[in-house]
């Protein structure tokens, strides 16, 4: 039979590096704010970070830039600006500074010295902001100190899910539509080294809160989903606590971003933010290559490097106390981790879903010796094979 | 069209009114597929007095399933408006329907048994069977793994009546790969051997730990299986082992293999799917990605097989200089250690090879939680509740909807715009009365084309619920709001089990520290 050939055709891309996608999430948390202002203010870090939007901008007039912000109590879009935003601001509900922000309709004056794209972004920038501060009520605040991380990463996905997909479209002729999310025959997600094509995104996150405890889920599925897009999650985390957010640095790690989290001198000074941002996080991922990165584990957190330079905290938190464990006791139905001290192990039913476990030997042996049941394997396993296919091997357990 | 494929064309037709003409008039490049007959399509598959005569199908197939697109023209003689709409089903369409949690086998024992005979060598596949199945099961393999990232494969190839290992049970995906690699430089030859390649399923699965599954997938492109002996012998022994088969035909139905499903199955021959055309056959694979739900066996219930596992979750460890994992008894520099017996290994998941603790990372078991906390369907939007809610762009990505058309044309353009939608999409729109609330749920597209969450009561695009359900599993809209106005806790995925722990601890100021 003649085989045939399977080599695609390569689409040759001659135009130089394709264009970036940089969504950023901004942590306006508040509390975290109010305890950080020794440091840097919420003002600050936005005049710093708009230069930082101006310097992606500057790279390609292709570049594209959102930013989102998480909130105590909830998620938004500060650019674009949402249609109910823009509504809130022409309404009047939001005071301007100046008194004459009139982006509602569309073609507001901008400032004639400024290049339109910067000065587009920070006018709508801080529009959004403004409003969404002002929406902000007190009673809001009080019921919860945390952030609307997962929302703002779930909402940054789709929104680069959808601009790649529109992007892709405009580009090729495939007639394949791309929702299948199959990966491509030849490209392999996983290798660094596969030809980067389309719109390359990245997502950037300004952290400044701490604990995402009760967001595990949602932002584990975030991850994952970055990890399948290839969208690659940079965290700067400005947190005030010792340990940096250990979900935020497994996000970073699994997605081949970047984690910085600068050192907290004590008594706290001024940060030099720019800096960090400039050098550390504009880069997209065609450049990234040529440079030597810090990744999510080789960035030390405190200043004692040479000791915890790499480890990332992946440490599972059990169900039931929230304590860390590095043994624990997993039902084999819903996943859910127990600690050798929950109920689970007195009564025997998982506590998530409530099916009862068989708990044998549990404490004395590990219980996934697969390859231990499999010693007693014998003859019987080429039974009725009467065409002596070689009897296959069994290996016992993983890799 | 060829006259000489009429028995193919029904099949077709029986599905949408389609005809000829107007497919060949539209005369547009016609995406693969159909649909809302992702549905339809397996269903012509697993028709049982299903025309045995799909053998040299080489024409046919392209034909068929440009067939299923079922072009016909709006109410308004747009076709593109059409088209629009008929695709919005078709991506909703391929959305997983189950949103109920079921308990599922997440551990997972699969052996994938590859026809590699000389029906392979058909070139009603592009380029041919052997080379298209061998390609997409690379993809099959990093899907799989990505889904049950805990689970095991091995892969088996059927060829001159043997049944011969290509891969032995493996968690390690490359491996996997490397072996499929190999063989694609070959081509089929022999004949295919059901029940050899069933005993030595079995076999491999032996030692499989009671917990897991123990599952078999057979891709069979042969109409013939070439046994050694009664099959029926080894298919008792498959169904006393616990072990599930399921059974992707490329060419026609046999009674044989809906045989071996159903006797394996408890009577369920559902796994048992001929695949029509490329896309069917990629359904039908993707399908056996995820787990499967756990049924209780004779008197056992489900629970009868859970246990309680011991894991490990160890560290990453750093290194200035390089030293040897215990696994492999190579020299590497970092890697993770064992927290029971302090071995150095390389990857995850792995058993201790010191103590042989499973080891893993917490992001792994993390992967499943999606099957047990599915994100509920999102519902069409009637332009009446679009009104209602004003909603003028997608909650997630900022694409405008279409307007919402005036109060009066409402009232009055109801039908004709219902019309449009039923005629158009085949598992769509029934046509009801605007101010009916959705009832139906993720069946097709929303002539409004908005999607609401009904907890988070956020509208979204089709592209967002797509991605929502099939990506990401979480509703950002409910991600983004502390107050939800759908519901108090709502059947979302954002009631894991962390907040459902009991501790009742949200948000605990305490967390500067
Ligand atoms: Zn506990
Ligand atoms: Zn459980
Ligand atoms: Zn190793
Ligand atoms: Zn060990
Ligand atoms: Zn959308
Ligand atoms: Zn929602």
């Amino acid at each position: 039979m003649n085989a045939i050939d399977g080599t695609e055709r390569q689409e040759a891309s001659s135009e130089g590096p394709p264009p970036a996608l940089l969504v950023i999430i901004l942590d306006t948390n508040p509390y975290a704010w109010t305890i950080l202002r020794e440091t840097i203010t919420l003002l600050d870090a936005v005049a710093n970070l708009q230069i930082f939007i101006n310097a992606h901008l500057a790279f390609s007039h292709a570049n594209q830039v959102a930013v989102i912000a998480s909130h105590t109590d909830r998620a938004v879009w500060l650019y674009p600006t949402p249609a109910r935003t823009r509504k809130n601001i022409s309404n009047g509900a939001v005071p301007g500074p100046d008194g004459d922000t009139s982006i509602s309709n569309g073609n507001a004056v901008y400032n004639s010295n400024k290049y339109k794209p910067f000065a587009q972004v920070e006018e709508e920038l801080m529009a959004s902001l403004r409003s969404l501060m002002s929406t902000t009520d007190p009673s809001s605040l009080e019921s919860t100190t945390s952030t609307m991380m997962a929302g703002a990463l779930s909402t940054a996905l789709c929104y680069i899910s959808k601009t790649s997909e529109a992007y892709n479209a405009t580009r090729s002729t495939d007639p394949n539509p791309s929702y299948t999310y199959d990966a491509p025959p030849t490209a392999d997600p996983n290798d660094p080294n596969s030809p980067l094509t389309g719109l390359q995104s990245r997502i950037f996150i300004f952290s400044v809160s701490t604990s995402l405890a009760t967001q595990y889920i949602p932002l584990m599925n975030g991850i994952f989903a970055a990890q399948r897009l290839r969208v690659a999650i940079d965290v700067l985390s400005l947190n005030p606590s010792t340990s940096p957010s250990a979900f935020l640095q497994q996000a970073a790690d699994a997605t081949n971003g970047i984690f910085y989290a600068p050192p907290r001198p004590n008594p706290p000074n001024p940060i030099a933010l720019l800096p960090t941002l400039l050098s550390l996080f504009v880069h997209d991922q065609t450049s990234r290559r040529a440079l030597y990165m810090p990744t999510a584990a080789a960035t030390s957190a405190s200043s004692s490097s040479s000791t915890a330079s790499t480890a990332i905290n992946f440490q599972a938190a059990c169900f039931c106390h929230r304590r860390t464990v590095t043994i624990g006791y997993v039902c084999s139905i819903c996943l859910s981790i127990f600690c050798e001290e929950c109920g689970v192990v007195r009564d025997g039913v998982c506590l998530t879903c409530g099916t009862r476990l068989r708990l044998g030997r549990y404490g004395r042996e590990p219980k996934v010796v697969a390859g231990r049941k499999k010693k007693k394997r014998g003859g019987e396993g080429e039974g009725g094979t009467a065409s002596g296919s070689g009897t296959p091997l069994a290996t016992p357990g993983l890799g | 069209m060829a006259d000489s494929d009429d028995d193919y064309i029904q099949d077709a037709r029986s599905a949408t009114p389609a005809s000829d003409d107007e497919l060949s008039d539209a005369g547009i490049d016609a995406p693969r597929g159909s649909q809302a007959q992702g549905k339809s399509r397996r269903n012509v598959g697993q028709d049982k007095n299903g025309k045995g005569k799909k053998k040299a199908t080489g024409q046919a197939r392209w034909e068929a399933s440009a067939q299923n697109l079922g072009l016909t023209e709006g109410v308004d003689g747009g076709i593109t408006k059409a088209l629009e709409r008929d695709l919005e089903s078709l991506k909703r369409a391929r959305l997983k329907k189950n949103t109920t949690p079921t308990q599922r086998g997440i551990i997972r024992h699969l052996i994938l048994v590859l026809d590699l005979s000389e029906a392979m060598a058909e070139k009603d596949f592009k380029p041919n069977r052997y080379t298209f199945v061998l390609r997409y099961i690379l993809s099959y393999i990093r899907e799989f793994f990505e889904q049950n990232p805990i689970s095991q494969l091995a892969l088996v190839g059927m060829k001159d009546g043997l049944a011969k290992p290509i891969s032995e049970l493996s968690g390690n995906p490359n491996l996997h790969l490397s072996a499929v690699r190999a063989l694609m430089q070959k081509e089929g030859q022999g004949n295919p051997s059901l029940q050899n390649a069933l005993e030595m399923s079995c076999a491999m699965l032996q030692g499989a730990p009671s917990h897991g599954t123990r599952e078999v997938v057979i891709v069979l492109g042969a109409l013939l299986t070439n046994d050694p002996g009664d099959i029926y012998t080894t298919i008792r022994r498959c169904a006393k082992e616990r072990l599930r088969v399921g059974i992707m035909g490329l060419a026609a139905r046999l009674h044989i293999c809906g045989e071996i499903v159903a006797r394996t199955n408890g009577g369920d021959d559902s796994g048992y799917g001929v695949a029509v055309d490329e896309l069917g056959l990629k359904d039908l694979l993707m399908a056996t990605t995820t787990p499967p739900e756990i049924r209780g066996e004779g008197t056992q219930g489900p629970s009868a097989l859970a246990s309680l596992l011991k894991m490990g979750f160890p560290n990453r460890i750093a290194e200035e200089v390089p030293s040897l994992c215990a696994c492999h008894n190579k020299p590497v520099r970092g890697g993770y250690q064992c927290p029971q017996c302090m071995v150095k290994v390389c990857s995850l998941p792995t058993e201790c090879p010191g103590c042989g603790l499973t080891l893993i990372l917490s992001t792994h078991l993390a992967r499943s939680y999606h099957h047990l906390f599915p994100l509920r369907e999102w519902v069409e939007v009637s332009w009446q509740r679009a009104r209602e809610v004003g909603s003028v762009e997608c909650r997630s990505c900022l694409t405008k909807f279409p307007e919402i058309p005036a109060q009066k044309e409402l009232d009055k353009d109801g039908d004709t715009t219902m019309a449009d939608a039923s005629g158009s999409t085949a598992g769509g729109a029934n046509p009801r009365t605007p101010n009916e609330q959705p009832q139906r749920k993720g069946e097709g597209a929303s002539e409004s084309r908005r999607y609401e969450c009904e907890t988070c009561q956020n509208h979204f695009c089709v592209d967002c619920d797509v991605f929502c359900h099939d990506v990401l599993h979480n509703c950002p809209g409910c991600q983004s709001q502390a107050h939800l106005p759908g519901s108090q806790v709502g059947g979302n995925a954002a009631d894991g089990p962390n907040q459902g722990d009991g501790t009742g601890k949200e948000g605990n100021p305490a967390e500067a520290t």
